[in-house]
């Protein structure tokens, strides 16, 4: 189990990176969450919509009513350009951090070793 | 929207029943809105239908999604502030927005009902606003013409006006006027000189059609004119105008003199019965706010082949008119003024070194002429741009005191409110909403006064044009800047002058003021008080300023000049004919009783035009120096009224004088460093003629009390010099009938000369040299009364508003058996304190500012005398009190029984 505040500090990059395979709705991206992490990931899932909706404000999506088959309606978001960019900074901050534990772990790899 | 028929029906739980109660459990939370719901309606539904298909019976499914939103109350936080992030900060669901709509109506309702209930202050306040911003904008006004001088002109900031920087004989002197000759030099060794542009002035007779008409401002100049300044053409075009000789241009408003019609293309004037011109084009008249002001231009090629132009156009030590010359864009003018000394050295450098004197020219930006040049002989009238930063801030003061005013009043009557205050805050309205409530009132208030602002702005213009010498159009008013400023000013006055009431009001405490005790607290007063007094500093500083400007004109219009200037008639001469005749005219005058000596002169005090370089014999050239310069006949010293201190008056009983002597002034005669011994000695303005000063003259006033007296030398010209050199004829009138003496002069002039009787007095005339200080009083003048009217109307609120809270005490107090006369001293007197420390403050604050700045411009001037100080502290002392004692008085002749009566 994720402690709270990495779980925290984990969703806006995660949402991020999931809308960068293509538009999605809240129910699938958190369904899509659940299943890649095998269900190491737990989100109170409800709290993903305010999430989203402060992201859209800040310009990271864009979102779109859409009724879909069974004629239920749905939100759809994708990124925007500004979100893509946001995307790409936060996965190499991530991918950062997890280079340094790896050089933190094993100091014969670190450049000065 | 659902699809209903896929769901199974089940007895016992109703998935639709169950999703509505869900949802109307949601949508009872404010931050949740409709399409939160519909997208968390969606997901709900998603998740029951997973669950089902893994075999969930539908209750079971509804209650494990369901339970997801057991925290459904922090759901409505985070959506409230996924929201609100940023923009107003975090308001917790729940409270009422900063603003309510609903509310305005009431809003508005209140305020009116003030306005209406209280009559008299609502008054005071919109007038005392209203006139303060009436004076805040005719100042802006007056601000915005004077800077807007000369920024018409499309190429402004790349054209220069030539100075020329003078040194000789230790003399120095910066000039707007430059050697023709250095123009066409610099423009052909200089590449950053693009072109430029002579100007000499000119007032010729022009005849058109056997009609004579006297011109004025008539200026010759080279063809660089249109491509340097930007003027529109009604007829005819900037290339062709000045291209060839005989050429004129002609403004709109002289083509009508001349031919009754703009459309002249063409037509022939006669300058002088000397030339023919043609008219090439006409343009709009010259916008006022032009540096200078000309009524036509002629070719400049037009007189360049008369011998006495020759000169002026070719000696680079001869300056008698203005050059303006047009850089290339990205010059930079520190750069071009290097290498114009460097031209100059190459032209004129072995005539600099011979009479060991120095010439340097420096570009005067054209917009900084109006303000900021201090050059002499400047082709137009000057303003300053001190007077601009003063009165700038004069308005700034205004529209301050009628903040305060503002302030004063409405936080006096603030004591009526507090219920009403008490009661919207019981009702749950924060102080924020309280703080916009009463700034909006003030705003509405300062929105009021200043519709009437711009009407009185509208009426007085015409006469505040006349006072300031403007032509300022009401449509300026309405100019974009202009608006722009006006809306800035109304804020900025409803704001300010809102800001101290409401914040006060706001910060009652309902359970206080609900039981009726709305603190009159000491500290209110005080602050209150303090405003009073810097509303009457601001004002006694004006009223004192006022004053001492006055008394300093009344100080240079009586000082005794040393010359007799009354009943002293000029003629202007500037008709060469007449010139020729002036000795017959001159016999024909002295026919009369009336009139006495009779003198013709190149310069009369006030109007000595020249000066020329004066060399000593036996002394070195390095030695002379450029002395004022007059040439007249024998009798300019009796004319005047001139004392002579040594040797004797220009005298025809010494055929010696006939061929040119001097006399010179006490001044001129130290200067020369001979003292009172400079009878008998030599000086010239040319060495190879040099003539004896018979006389020194007791040192007078010729010019403006503003300088210093300066040498002056005056020669007596051979007839035949000063038929070309004379500009006046004087004549000293005896006491009588001095109507009756004119009509004479008129008649006799008109026998001589066909152009027009142009004559002044020699006091008037000297007068006339102080008109800038004059129109700057008089402007000072009337915003010191606006001020005063301004501080006045605010003593007379808070007079009336002390009255009103003290109605029991004075009632108390009659009952005891106080007297009127003492009980309206009482009230009174905490006023009359307060203007008196006013005084205290402000007379030494006028003092020592209008002194060192104002007084400090004046060679000659009057110490403000103890009068000037006590008569402003009586005036305002006087003005308060009878501001004060109307509601004192009224107070306290009011029947004890009235105000005591309802307890």
């Amino acid at each position: 189990m994720l402690s709270k505040t990495l779980v925290a500090a984990s969703t806006k990059p995660l949402v991020l990176a999931i809308l960068r395979n293509g538009e999605n709705y809240g129910y699938q991206i958190i369904q899509s969450v659940r299943r890649i992490s095998g269900g190491r990931l737990e989100w109170s899932e409800p709290m993903l919509y305010p999430l989203l909706q402060r992201m859209e404000k800040e310009g990271l999506v864009k979102s779109k009513w859409r009724i879909t088959g069974n004629k239920r309606l749905r939100k759809y978001y994708r990124l925007t350009e500004k979100g893509i960019k946001e995307q790409e900074q936060e996965t190499a901050q991530w991918s950062m951090i997890n280079e340094i534990f790896g050089q933190v772990l094993n100091p014969a790899l670190t450049p000065e070793g | 929207m659902i699809d209903r028929s896929k769901e199974k029906k089940s007895a016992a739980f109703d998935l639709e029943q169950a999703v509505g109660r869900w949802l109307k459990l949601l949508r009872s939370r404010p931050a949740i809105q409709d399409g939160d719901l519909a997208e968390l309606e969606g997901y709900l539904r998603d998740k029951i239908e997973d669950l089902v298909g893994q075999g969930l019976s539908e209750e079971a499914a509804f209650s494990a999604a369901e339970s997801e939103f057991a925290r459904g109350e922090a759901l409505g936080d985070d959506y409230f502030r996924a929201r609100s992030r940023s923009r107003f900060g975090v308001r917790p669901p729940g409270q009422p927005p900063r603003f309510m709509p609903a509310l305005l109506w009431n809003y508005s309702k209140i305020a009116l009902r003030k306005l209406r209930k209280q009559r008299a202050y609502s008054f005071i306040n919109i007038a005392g606003l209203a006139v303060g911003l009436a004076a805040c904008l005719l100042i802006l006004l007056w601000v915005k013409d004077e800077l807007s001088y000369d920024r018409y002109h499309e190429k402004a900031d790349r054209i220069f006006q030539l100075a020329l920087y003078e040194e000789i004989g230790g003399a120095s002197s910066e000039l707007a006027v430059a050697p023709f000759a250095s123009a066409p030099a610099f423009a052909a060794e200089i590449p950053e000189v693009e072109t430029y542009t002579r100007l000499l002035e000119g007032a010729p007779l022009a005849v058109v059609e056997g009609r004579t008409f006297d011109l004025t401002d008539i200026y010759f100049t080279d063809p660089g004119f249109f491509d340097i300044f930007t003027h529109a053409f009604l007829a005819g075009n900037g290339q062709t105008a000045l291209a060839s000789p005989g050429a004129l241009v002609l403004t709109e408003e002289t083509a009508r003199k001349l031919f009754g019609q703009a459309d002249v293309l063409g037509r022939i004037v006669n300058f002088n019965n000397d030339y023919n011109l043609k008219v090439t084009a006409v343009i709009k008249n010259v916008p006022t706010n032009s540096h200078f002001q000309f009524s036509g231009l002629v070719s400049l090629s037009t007189v360049a082949n008369r011998e006495e132009i020759r000169q002026v156009m070719e000696d680079w030590f001869r300056v008698t008119g203005w050059v303006y010359v047009l850089l290339k864009g990205g010059a930079d003018p520190r750069a071009v003024e290097a290498k114009m000394a460097a031209v100059t050295l190459k032209y004129a450098g072995e005539n600099l070194r011979q009479s060991g004197s120095k010439m340097d020219f420096r570009l005067q930006p054209l917009t900084d002429i109006r303000l900021r040049s201090r050059l002499e002989g400047q082709i137009g009238p000057t303003g300053d741009i001190r007077y601009v930063y003063v009165f700038s801030l004069i308005a700034a003061f205004i529209l301050v005191l009628a903040c305060i005013n503002f302030m004063n009043l409405a936080t006096a009557r603030s004591a009526g409110r507090g219920k009403e205050v008490g009661l919207r805050k019981v009702m749950g309205a924060p102080r924020s909403n309280l703080i916009l409530q009463f700034m909006g009132e003030s705003v509405l208030l300062s929105v009021l006064a200043s519709v009437i602002a711009v009407v009185l702005v509208g009426l007085v213009l015409p006469s505040f044009n006349r006072l300031a010498g403007k032509a300022i159009s009401p449509a300026s008013l309405l100019g974009g800047g202009s608006v722009l400023a006006l809306v800035g000013l109304i804020l900025l006055t409803g704001v300010l002058g809102g800001s101290y009431p409401a914040l006060f009001m706001s910060s009652f405490r309902p359970a206080a003021v609900l039981k009726g005790n709305v603190g009159r607290g000491v500290k209110r007063a005080s602050f209150r008080s303090i405003l009073v007094v810097f509303q009457f500093s601001v004002s006694i500083v004006l009223m004192a300023g006022t004053l001492i400007v006055f008394s300093q004109m009344r100080y240079m219009k009586t000082r005794d000049l040393g010359f007799e200037k009354d009943r002293v008639l000029v003629i202007n001469m500037r008709d060469a004919a007449a010139r020729r005749s002036v000795e017959a005219l001159a016999g024909n005058l002295k026919s009369n009783a009336n009139i006495g000596e009779v003198t013709l002169s190149s310069g009369v005090p006030g109007r000595v035009y020249s000066t020329l370089v004066v060399s000593m014999e036996g002394r070195p050239e390095l030695e002379s120096f450029p002395a004022w310069t007059i040439w007249s006949d024998f009798d300019f010293v009796k004319t005047y009224g001139i004392t002579i201190v040594h040797g004797r008056d220009f005298s025809r009983s010494f055929s010696s004088d006939s061929g040119g002597v001097f006399l010179i002034n006490e001044t001129a005669a130290r200067r020369m460093g001979w003292g009172p011994n400079a009878v008998g000695r030599k000086i010239g303005f040319d060495t190879d003629d040099m003539r004896e000063i018979v006389g020194i003259m007791k040192d007078f006033h010729y010019e403006s009390l503003k300088g210093p007296i300066e040498p002056l030398v005056v020669r007596l010209a051979p007839a035949a010099d000063l038929v070309r050199q004379a500009r006046f004829l004087s004549l000293k009138l005896r006491q009588g009938d001095i109507p009756a003496t004119l009509a004479f002069v008129k008649e006799k002039w008109a026998e001589r000369s066909e152009r027009g009787f142009d004559f002044f007095f020699a006091d008037e005339n000297f007068d006339a040299l102080y008109w800038s200080e004059e129109r700057i009083a008089r402007i000072i003048t009337a915003f010191a009364v606006m001020a005063v009217f301004v501080a006045c109307l605010g003593l007379f609120g808070l007079a009336s508003f002390a009255a009103e809270q003290r109605t029991k005490e004075i009632g108390v107090r009659k009952v005891l058996g106080a007297s009127e006369a003492g009980l309206a001293a009482l009230l009174s007197r905490e006023f009359l304190k307060w203007v008196l420390l006013a005084n205290a403050i402000s007379l030494p604050a006028a003092y020592f500012i209008i002194g060192r700045y104002w007084l400090a411009n004046f060679a000659y001037r009057s110490t403000p005398g103890i009068l000037v100080f006590a008569s402003v502290a009586g005036l305002s002392l006087l003005i308060a009190l009878l501001t004060v004692s109307w509601q004192a008085v009224r107070a306290a002749v009011a029947n004890p029984v009235d105000s005591l009566r309802y307890e």
